[in-house]
């Protein structure tokens, strides 16, 4: 009796009540029907989309895996009827039909083996993780592969056109040159003093990069809408340029080398030619974007971007008249409703030789205080309206180009004044955010000299009286354009 | 006997108390975890909350990806999303869209103005979706060219990603082809897939 009682009196001891803890916690899955994870599945999709996991259960000592988790990867849709517990996947044309409880599945209606049956854990459908292979042996997915020892589910990436870009220099000679997956037409939008510049077009890039080297300041390769975009930021001496596109490579060479380019094996960086066959820059015209009851973006402050891009666009007026001996022409000189078409019409009546348009971002597309510049595509011209328009010939009469394919010919030249001017804004700015893109812009596409859309975006008063790090004045934004404009003209003259 | 009285008594108060406290403990560990393993919120495997409400043999669901602007720059960025949809490609197309215009769920914008609906799609046999908007789409729409830029954008990778067979994309405002939505970029003619990547 003493020993009962001192058992029963004893408290128990932590060691005792520890093991208690542990087994319950171990013995928690088993009783509640959780499972136990297997090890993880990755799936590695083309860039720019991430790499994934998702973690297969292990049921009764088999794997199984999620068919949401299939659905996701492989893009299928799925169709559930709760009350025959039958779920369908469909993989494009192909058709995965399968049952709770049911070791069977019916690929498209023909019936395939799982062994295990799917099951229905927590309201989703789990299937034996076998069936991921099998859906490559199913053919139920073709643009992607299964490999078991790294339990990877590796989809094929698109097969760039231009690969492995490098920048090589030999003796007074430096090129970058890449790997054509197949071939491509090059085209020179500009090779000028200071900078050459080529799309390949309809090409595809394995990876942007940035050279600097040898004869190349500062060189970049990009994908842009059109194709591949080359850009080379040269010094004063380099002299001459070579570009060609083969059946397996490309290449854009430099030198500063007079000889070379005088015994015609390298091209002359001139000049561009801008204005006038005489050389001559007669007309600029500004384009303040929007107007009447366009009201464009909201500024901030409840302003609209017309009122505000019409204030712009008069001091650039003023910049431009105090640099350049120019006619200056607005579209706009008050609150008036514009079309598109007629700001276009209005610059090529004026025979413009420089088309500015002003715009203004003010709903955080474009952070406060940043710029943006755009020039008409390079893609080539696939979209004719077929309305043709008139243009001043070179030599006898006039010239005759459809509506939307006018600006064509002075993409070139429009995206090197587009770089030129965000040159001078990133010099007069350091800490703004400056872009420069290319797209079908409405505006731009009949107008025939070289065309930009400018665009900036006031940047917020961080308080009263403060000004924020990149906020700038009007006067202060305007004349760095003007600067930068009549910078690009004077070595268009050179 | 009067020892064992005692030894079940307020002698040994202490360890009975201490196990009665690990007894009720592992009930309610045990109760709690079956529970939360099994209980009504988490539905019953007859009816899984995951697929309904699904209402008929042709409904199905899809995930998605949907993509919206990134504040501060004319990006976008995808969204995954499981949607229901219907068998016929042309209601598919509805049914992304209408997921699409919802809005985003992250830190993430819509470019879309506030009352936009899709109205009608038609799809051609030469790739081309043709997607009819309502007229708040264009009449709504108060943003620069980044603005534009995404709304475009999410529009045509919305539908390229998610329906390999589109290789461009038409604009109409109520039946009509329209040159500009924001007076930016040119809408009078299909955008080209491959140039809004």
């Amino acid at each position: 009796m003493t020993i009962l009682r001192d058992r029963a009196a004893s408290a128990p001891s932590p060691i005792a009540l520890f093991l208690l803890v542990a087994a319950i916690a171990a013995a928690l899955p088993a009783i509640t029907g959780a499972q136990r994870s297997a090890a993880p599945i990755t799936v590695v999709y083309p860039e720019p989309r991430k790499p994934e996991r998702f973690l297969p259960l292990v049921l009764d000592g088999v794997r199984y895996v999620s068919t949401n988790d299939l659905a996701r990867v492989f893009g299928a849709t799925k169709y559930w009827r709760p009350e025959l517990q039958k779920l369908s996947l469909r993989f494009g044309e192909h058709t995965l039909r399968l049952s709770v409880g049911a070791p069977v599945v019916l690929v498209n209606e023909e019936a395939k083996n799982l062994i295990h049956p799917a099951t229905l854990v927590r309201g989703i459908v789990y299937v034996p993780e076998t069936i991921v292979e099998r859906i490559f042996d199913w053919g139920l997915a073709s643009d992607a592969a299964w490999d078991e020892t790294s339990r990877t589910i590796r989809f094929r990436g698109q097969v760039h056109s231009v690969r492995q870009a490098q920048l090589t220099t030999r003796g007074r000679v430096t090129e970058v040159s890449a790997t054509l997956g197949r071939s491509l037409p090059a085209r020179l939008l500009y090779a000028m003093p200071g900078e050459v510049r080529v799309l390949f077009e309809g090409g595809t890039l394995d990876t942007p990069q940035v050279f600097v080297g040898g004869l190349v300041m500062r060189g970049e390769i990009k994908e842009i809408p059109g194709g591949v975009d080359l850009r080379l930021v040269l010094p004063e001496e380099a002299r001459g340029y070579q570009v060609s596109s083969g059946a397996n490579r490309l290449k854009v060479a430099v030198t500063d080398d007079e000889g070379l380019v005088e015994a015609g094996l390298f091209a002359p960086l001139e000049p561009l030619r801008l204005g006038r066959a005489d050389g001559g820059l007669r007309t600029i015209v500004i384009d303040p974007g929007h107007g009447g009851s366009d009201l464009g973006a909201t500024l901030p402050g409840g302003l609209a971007e017309k009122d505000v891009a019409l204030e712009i666009a008069r001091s650039l007026r003023a910049a431009l008249q105090g640099r350049l001996n120019a006619r200056i022409v607005l579209t706009r000189e008050g609150d008036d409703l514009l079309p598109p078409a007629r700001r276009a019409e209005i610059a090529n009546e004026a025979a413009a030789d420089l088309f500015i348009s002003i715009h203004l971002e003010g709903d955080g597309a474009l952070k406060g205080g940043g710029f943006r510049l755009f020039a008409q595509t390079p893609a080539a011209a696939t979209n004719e309206s077929g309305v043709p328009i008139l243009l001043p010939g070179d030599g006898d009469g006039i010239e005759l180009r459809t509506w939307r394919s006018a600006q064509t010919a002075f993409v070139g030249s429009s995206m090197a004044l587009a770089q030129a001017i965000a040159d001078g804004l990133a010099a007069s700015f350091p800490q703004s955010p400056i872009l420069v893109r290319t797209g079908e812009m409405v505006v731009l596409e009949p107008v025939t000299c070289p065309a930009v859309i400018l665009e900036s975006a006031p940047a917020v008063r961080s308080g009263p009286g403060a000004m924020s790090a990149r906020a700038y004045t009007t006067y202060d934004y305007t004349q760095t354009v003007a600067r930068a404009i009549e910078e690009f003209v004077r070595k268009s003259r050179a | 006997m009067n020892e064992t009285r005692r030894s079940w008594g307020t002698g040994s108060w202490r360890g009975r108390r201490l196990w009665i406290l690990i007894a009720v403990f592992a009930i309610v560990a045990i109760g709690g975890a079956v529970w939360l393993a099994k209980g009504p919120w988490r539905g019953s495997p007859l009816s899984p909350s995951r697929y309904s409400p699904l209402a008929a043999e042709l409904e199905g669901v899809r995930g998605v990806y949907l993509y919206y602007g990134l504040p501060g720059s004319d990006s976008l960025v995808a969204e995954y999303r499981d949607v229901v949809v219907k068998d016929r490609p042309v209601d598919q197309v509805r049914a992304i869209f209408r997921e699409l215009i919802a809005g985003p769920t992250g830190n993430r914008v819509t470019p879309f103005p506030d009352g936009t609906e899709l109205l009608n799609t038609y799809w051609t046999t030469r790739g081309t979706l043709i997607l009819d908007w309502n007229r708040t789409f264009a009449a709504g729409f108060r943003g620069g060219t980044g603005k534009e830029r995404q709304l475009l954008g999410s529009i045509v990778r919305t539908a390229a990603d998610n329906l390999p067979q589109v290789q461009r994309v038409a604009i109409l405002v109520e039946g009509s082809p329209i040159e500009t939505i924001g007076g930016h970029f040119d809408t009078l003619l299909p955008l080209v897939a491959t140039e809004w990547r």
